[in-house]
């Protein structure tokens, strides 16, 4: 069978995730609407999706389409108006579009709190520096987060999406603002939790996602957002990408679900 | 443990933003205004500096509770587990500010005491009356913050209007006044005639089943 569209697929998703997808509804949101006031207009309004555990949600639309608004209401700091959603993981990364840098606090004190505050305890001190090694915060540490570039603060806040190993990540524009080292290493941190069987979803306008091989594609617009096709934002990727095969051995059982599950991502399979 | 770090956390950030320094500034300009009267009766002081430091001290929760910007209040609320939790350590970082600095208001109010001193029973008397009216406090300083009174004119009005309300509203008989405001203004009409000990457990107990009620109520709000 012919391998994901797009330039890099997330090769290395393990055989536990692609159970998890057939098998886990993971997050699912149903009939959600957001409004910021009672009086003012809807932002969303009966968004039905799922996210499965493990899988790469790509969220597109144009400015002011909800997006962000979609992302809150996923990752749990924006309750809907309307609707609910269920399945949400117990650990939760959010990354804002803009990280608020408006505290005196050390950008250090402020990781280390936010490790303790997520239960970290003794392993506080380890995660913060496995991250800032990740995302070359070394010299950031020391600094107050007010006096943090844009960049700089970007980075922060990723970091602290990622100190406890986050069952769902949802990233507002992660590549924003970003310096090359940082940027290179957000795909990492997407396939390491996908990977894990984290459940990952990314606005992005940079379009730098879709090389990500995303296995699910959200789009925004007039007040909705729905599950759009992601081979869809491929042909390009495709056309100019190498192709290959890749052998999956499964339990005849499956055979049915994976070869749904493949087809329902525009891809090709065949069976012998 | 979580909640708690994070309130140690918050405290200390709204404290190195220069976010307390006029509170405290006020709350000892208060005192020293409020206490300059002269000696009197050791209890009579205490509630005295007990509900002079109400008002104060409600706005100092304020200023504890809206020193997190808004996004990052969202990022703590999400790494302790949610909404309510999130809101419970602000509440305890200002209740962390709030309980301290009122005990030592009534404490320090014993340096004007007259010739009688202070007799064990009025001083844990006096000592429940600052915990209680820095309870009062922390429920009028959550109801001010950012995440219900909004940003315009209405966190000022909740904050005048308290107090306010405390003293005309504190010492009526009406039935149903005890579920509007907290009648600290009871403490000191006790004190006032000498049975402060006797009065302490149903003030003290009133004004903190109040704030409870407000706090349980802001907490139903589940706004970060």
């Amino acid at each position: 069978m012919p391998a994901a569209p797009g330039g890099a697929p997330r090769e290395h998703r393990s055989p536990l995730c692609v159970r998890a997808l057939q098998q886990d509804v993971g997050v699912e949101l149903s009939g959600v609407a957001v409004r910021y006031g009672r009086r003012s207009p809807w932002v969303l309004q009966d968004v039905t999706l799922s996210l499965p555990s493990g899988a790469l949600v790509e969220v597109t639309g144009r400015n002011g389409a909800g997006k962000s608004s979609l992302l809150r209401v996923l990752a749990g700091v924006l309750r809907p108006a309307a609707g609910r959603v269920s399945g949400r993981p117990r650990v939760v990364g959010w990354a804002p579009e803009r990280f608020p840098p408006a505290q005196r606090a050390l950008a250090g004190d402020y990781l280390l709190a936010m490790a303790r505050a997520r239960g970290l305890g003794d392993r506080a001190a380890l995660a913060v520096g496995r991250e800032a090694e990740r995302l070359g915060l070394g010299d950031l540490l020391g600094v107050p987060l007010a006096e943090l570039s844009k960049g700089s603060a970007q980075k922060i806040g990723l970091a602290q999406a990622l100190l406890a190993p986050p069952g769902l990540l949802v990233l507002d524009e992660p590549w924003s603002g970003l310096d090359a080292g940082a940027r290179d290493a957000v795909p990492d941190i997407v396939k390491e939790i996908t990977y894990q069987g984290g459940a990952v979803a990314v606005a992005d306008h940079q379009q730098q996602v879709a090389a990500l091989a995303p296995d699910l594609r959200w789009h925004a617009e007039d007040r909705r957002a729905v599950a759009a096709d992601v081979a869809a934002r491929a042909p390009a990727s495709e056309a100019v990408g190498p192709r290959s095969t890749v052998e999956v051995d499964v339990p005849a059982g499956q055979v049915d679900d994976v070869l749904r599950l493949l087809r329902g991502r525009g891809l090709s399979p065949r069976t012998r | 443990m979580r909640i708690g770090g994070l309130a140690r956390f918050r405290l200390r950030a709204a404290v190195s933003a220069g976010a307390l320094v006029a509170p405290v500034v006020a709350l000892v300009a208060v005192q020293l205004i409020g206490l300059s009267g002269g000696d009197g009766p050791a209890a009579l002081q205490m509630v005295t500096a007990a509900c002079l430091a109400f008002p104060v001290l409600a706005w100092a929760v304020r200023q504890v509770l809206d020193a997190e910007p808004d996004d990052q209040a969202l990022l703590s609320a999400l790494a302790v587990g949610g909404s309510v939790r999130g809101t419970t350590s602000g509440l305890l970082a200002a209740a962390g500010l709030a309980v301290p600095a009122a005990l030592a208001c009534v404490w320090a109010s014993l340096l004007r005491v007259d010739e009688q001193g202070v007799s064990a029973a009025d001083l844990l008397a006096g000592s429940g009356v600052a915990v209680a009216a820095a309870a009062a406090a922390t429920a009028v300083g959550a109801v001010a913050a950012r995440a219900v009174a909004g940003t315009g004119a209405m966190p000022v009005v909740v904050l005048v209007a308290a107090p306010v309300l405390v003293a005309v509203l504190g010492l009526a008989d009406a039935p149903g006044v005890g579920l509007l405001v907290p009648r600290l203004a009871e403490a000191v009409r006790a004190a006032y005639d000498g049975r402060l000990a006797e009065a302490a457990p149903a003030v003290i107990g009133q004004v903190l089943l109040w704030s409870c009620a407000v706090l349980a109520l802001r907490l139903a709000l589940r706004r970060p």
